[in-house]
Parts: structure tokens; sequence; C-alpha cells
């Protein structure tokens, strides 16, 4: 460290002694800004976070479509299905369409519980889950309706299954042919529509298999509850969700309250979380910093006409107006920045401490944390600039007659 | 970078008037002052208030510039230099003392004495050397580490002095340096002077008091803005 800075830092360490009152007062208000803003960050960041994660566990350039329950459950015609998804897959890919079927509470076995979900093959080509051993449902499996399955590895691993395994879900022996890891935490929590999630304890099977643990006889069509659909690799997804929208709204298709799941819309609530964090906390921290901006720069403006015979002394050993200036931008830059990271390093490990207890995930990563400090940084420049062009403008005849 | 201004006067000033703006027209309170200070010389400037003395220290100190006339220091012109080089030349070859010490009072002796190298490029260590012999030479060496604010007006009037004199300036200016010490303390005061002047720095002292001019080798008198040698 040059010993001009050394002795910038003295004479401020000096200053500080000597008024520790005013400098307190400046630090604690720049403290409580600083925490503000580090929390602000901590919480929009782990919101934007959670939003990039269930963009990520929906799929990249992929939108649902779901219908709500109809009113008469025997109107086939009415229902998605599978003849919908290939009209869809017509238009938009063979490898890019997937329907599933869901079946609740199935026993597997014992006390055992499991939700089924009918699909296809291109499930894994639509959604992001990842085969963690064997592997997934094929063409081969759909064509020739065979009996297997594949489950959670969550499940798998509690239950002591194994690939290779035979399991019972209602009594009907499925070979397991794969684990799936699914992780799919944050679309689960934030949307309530049950087609987004498989849920804990999924067990995925043909959908072309005759539901025997539901049906008697195999139904011709069995109606779908929702259509997972990837938009085409370089294509906007809002046109494959206008294409997707005009298919099933014409009038021979009769298809009535279906809704686009896009990540857009699985997103508008965290949007408006997002925003009304960003207006509430981001007002309160914008007002703590100012008023520790303004308490700086009283501190500043009184440091200036306390100090003014110092001033004169100072440029009678041959400071320059610059010099002068400098010291007081340097004493309100370093003040705000130890506040800031007092302010951001408290706040942080508060918000680490009780993580747990939160809502909402934060995220306390270097940028939460360093840009309080960039931030105080500005403001003590910005709030020491008029007193420290006072103080170098004082003319240093005029400084030592004050004397 | 010394000029070699050893062979000329330390400080010269020609035909220098120095006015102020107020409403009712221009002040002129230095009326065109014609001055050389020799080296190793011990200037004594006495004159009644408000004659101009502290507006003449104020060039002498290269603290303001004249509204007229010429101003040299140690060779050079000073109305041809920026702020910058005006700064250089206070900060390496003047030394300054006040008539109320301006020290900074949370400071020991020793730190205030150092201060003097604040904005001079002198490495630490020989800031430090240089600061102890000063003290030493104004006989504070036993109380470097003390607190200013905890020191005499004599006291702390020395080690202003020795701060004034820890980078050995070509000119020494000091105003009303005994002006608020009593008659013992104001006697050791000049005593030091004295003894700086006998080691040969230029010596620039305005005062109020007249018993002080037997230190003096030369006398000015400042009157309605005009100086005047007396024998």
């Amino acid at each position: 460290m040059s010993e001009q800075l050394q002795g910038a830092l003295r004479d401020i360490a000096d200053d500080i002694r000597a008024r520790p009152g005013r400098a307190g007062l400046a630090f604690l208000a720049l403290g409580v800004g600083m925490t503000a803003l580090t929390v602000l960050l901590a919480v929009l960041g782990g919101l934007e976070a959670r939003a990039k994660r269930i963009v990520e566990e929906l799929g990249a350039q992929v939108f649902a479509i779901t219908q709500a329950s109809a009113s008469n459950p025997q109107q086939n015609s009415t229902r998605l299905n599978a003849s919908r998804a290939e009209l869809l897959a017509t238009h938009l890919g063979s490898d890019a369409v997937s329907g599933i079927q869901f079946f609740e509470n199935v026993s597997a076995g014992g006390d055992r519980q499991v939700r089924v979900i009918a699909t296809d093959e291109n499930l894994l080509n639509i959604r992001p889950w990842v085969i963690s051993e064997g592997r997934f449902i094929d063409k081969h499996d759909m064509h020739n309706r065979e009996r297997v399955a594949v489950v959670d590895a969550m499940i798998a691993r509690e239950w002591n299954w194994r690939v290779g395994d035979t399991v019972q879900l209602r009594e009907i022996p499925f070979r397991l042919i794969g684990l799936l890891s699914i992780g799919a935490d944050a679309l689960e929590s934030e949307s309530t529509e049950r087609a987004l999630s498989p849920g804990e304890r999924a067990v995925f099977v043909p959908r072309s298999l005759p539901p025997y643990w539901q049906f008697t006889t195999p139904a011709p069509d069995l109606p779908l509850d929702a259509l997972y659909v990837r938009a085409p690799a370089g294509q906007p997804m809002e046109r494959a969700v206008a294409l997707a929208r005009e298919l099933l709204s014409q009038p021979d298709q009769r298809l009535e309250q279906l809704s686009f799941l896009t990540p857009d819309v699985l997103l508008q609530r965290l949007r408006k979380l997002q925003d009304t964090i960003r207006f509430t906390a981001g007002s309160i921290a914008l007002l703590c910093l100012i008023l520790g901006g303004t308490t700086l720069m009283s501190l500043l403006v009184a440091n200036v006409r306390e100090r003014v015979t110092e001033i004169g002394l100072r440029r009678a050993l041959g400071a320059t107006a610059r010099d002068i200036a400098g010291l007081f931008v340097l004493e309100a830059i370093l003040l705000t920045g130890a506040a800031a990271l007092v302010g951001a390093l408290g706040a942080g490990a508060i918000l680490w401490l009780a993580r747990g207890r939160f809502p909402i995930d934060l995220r306390l990563d270097a940028s939460v944390l360093f840009t309080p400090l960039l931030v105080a940084t500005l403001l003590g420049a910005a709030f020491s600039f008029w007193p420290a062009r006072a103080a170098a403008r004082i003319s240093p005849a005029e400084a030592l007659r004050n004397e | 970078m010394r000029n070699d201004a050893s062979a000329g006067p330390v400080l010269s000033m020609r035909g220098v008037w120095k006015s102020f703006a107020t409403p009712r027209g221009p002040v002129h309170v230095l009326r065109g002052v014609d001055l050389e200070i020799e080296p190793g010389s011990f200037v004594v400037i006495t004159g009644p208030s408000g004659s101009g003395k502290s507006t003449f220290l104020n060039l002498a100190s290269l603290l303001d510039t004249p509204t007229q006339g010429v101003v040299q220091f140690a060779g050079r012109v000073t109305s041809t230099l920026n702020e910058k080089e005006l700064c250089e030349l206070r900060k390496e070859r003047l030394g300054m003392v006040f008539q109320k010490f301006c020290l900074l009072t949370h400071r020991s002796a020793l730190e205030n004495v150092l201060f003097r190298f604040r904005y001079l490029a002198v490495p630490h260590t020989e800031a430090q050397k240089s600061s102890e012999r000063a003290l030493a030479r104004v006989g504070l060496a036993a109380q470097a580490d003390q607190p200013t604010r905890l020191m005499s007006g004599g006291e702390m009037q020395r080690v202003a002095i020795a701060r004034a004199v820890a980078q050995r300036p070509d000119l020494l200016v000091a105003d009303e340096p005994t002006g608020n010490l009593d008659r013992a303390a104001a006697e050791s005061v000049m005593e030091v002077f004295r003894d700086l002047n006998a080691d040969g720095i230029t010596i620039l002292l305005v005062t109020h008091n007249e018993s002080l001019l037997r230190f003096a080798t030369r006398h000015l008198v400042c009157a309605d803005g005009r100086l005047k040698d007396r024998a």
C-alpha cells in the first residue's frame, strides 16, 4: 500500500476517532440500508433462480395442454385423447408431443400406494427427466403393450425395488425396466396443476396398455389428462402454442376449457411476487440509502466546516485542491463501503442461518454480497461530491485566517 | 528539485498590489510593495492591525497571488506557476508557523511533525528520522509520543516549529507565533527561531510584540499597505 494511501487512511481514522458520533450515525443509517438491499437482492435472486428452475423442470421450449374436468365423463369426443396428440404431432413433429393419463392411489402391494402415469416413448424427449438406471418405455413396449414400468428412483430406493424386479400394480405384475430421476420440486410447489408434476411415488407405464386396474375392457381412445408439447427448435414457443391452440379449436375437435401452460403462464404468479417485493423492499432500501446518503452528506458538510483550519494547514503543507477533495470522497467511500460490508455480511449471515424458515429460496452468492459494495461506492462518491468540492474550493489563505 | 536560487534573494516582490473587491469598490490592502529577502536573514515585520501584514504573509507563503506586480520565490515568478507547481513549492521549500499552532490535537507531537511529510514523496523511515531530529532541535524529543492536546502553549508552538522545519525550508514564515503565549514561552519560542536562523534558515516573522525585534537582523514596518525598512 502506498504511503500516500496509508496517510489518507490514517487521516480518515483520525477524523472518525475525533467525531465518532456523527460517523456512527451515518454508518448505522447506511448499514440498515445496505442490509435491506442485501435482503432484497437475496430474495429477488432466489425468486429468479426459482423461475429458472421452473422453466428447467418443465423443459426447454416445452408447454403443457390440460383440460378442465368434463361435465359429462362419457363425452370422450370432447376430451384430449390420443388422436388429438397425433394431430399435434403431425404438425409439430412426431416426437414433439407426449400424452399422459393419471391413475391415482393405485395399490402397489401391501399398503403401498402409487400414482400411475400412463404415457408414451416421447415423454423423455420433452420433459427433462433423466433415466438413472435401465431404460424408459420405448416404441416396442408401446406397440406390444408390454407390462413394463419405470419408477421414480426415490421410491425404488425406499421400497428396495431394482431394475428387473416384478412389481404389482393392482395385483397385475409389471416388469421394472428403469429408474427415473425427476426432481420437479419448484414446478410442483409453484403450480396447482397436477399434470405438470408427476408427484411423489410415480410409476410410468405404456399408455397403450389396457388399463386392467381401472377398466375391464380396453377403450378405443382413452382420454388424456395432459399433453406435453415441445416447440420445434428455432421456432418461438408462442408460434407453436398458437398453432396448437388453432388446431385444437377447430369446430370438429369440440375441445373446451383447454389450458395452455407455458413458462410465462407458470411464472405469472412469481413475477407478480417479484414485482411486489421489488417495489416494497426496494422502496425501503432506497429510502434507507437516501437517508444514509444524506446523513453522510451532512456529516461531511459539518466535517468540512469544522476542519477549515486543517484544510488550510494541508494546503499550506502542499496539498492540492484535488488532494483535499479526494480526502473527503475517500472518507465517504470507506464509510459507506464499511457499512455495506457489515450490512451485507450481517444480512447474509442472518438469512443463511434462517434460510430453512423462509417460504422462498434465497440467493446468497458473491453478487448479492458485492452489489451493495458497488452501490456503496457509488453512493459515497455521489453524496460526498458537493462537500468535497466545497472543501477543495476553500482558499488556503481564507482557511488559515479561520484559525 | 531545487532551483539554484541560493545566489539571489529567497523572496522578492516588485510593485505588488493586492486589492479585494467590495460592494463599495476595491479595497487596496497592499499598495506597491517592493522587497527582497536575502537568504539567512531574520526579518521581522511589525505594524498595526489592518495594515496588510497578513495579506503580505499570504503572498510570501504562496497561499495567494497579487492583483498586480511580481512575486518571485526561489527564483521563480509565482504568477507563471499553476496550482500544482505552487503546491510543490509550498511543500518542498516553505515552512509555516501560525499563531494558534494549527496542530492535529488527536495526534502525538511526533505524528504532528510527521504530518509535514503528508504530501511529500519521502519514505516513512526517512520522514520519521527527520521528524525526530526536528523535535530534538526544539527541545521536545522526550515528549515525542505525548498527545499535543496535553501540551502547554509554548510546547505546542515548538511542535509547530518542528513541523515547519522537519523538511528544511528555504523560507520559514511565522504569523504572530508568540501571540498566544506568555512571556516566558514566547522567549523560548523566539530562542528556537534564533537557533534556526543561526543554522541558516531564512525567517520572515510578523508580530505585534516590539520586544522581539532584538532577534531580527532586519525590521520592516507595514503601514497603509506599504512596507518600509526601519533601522
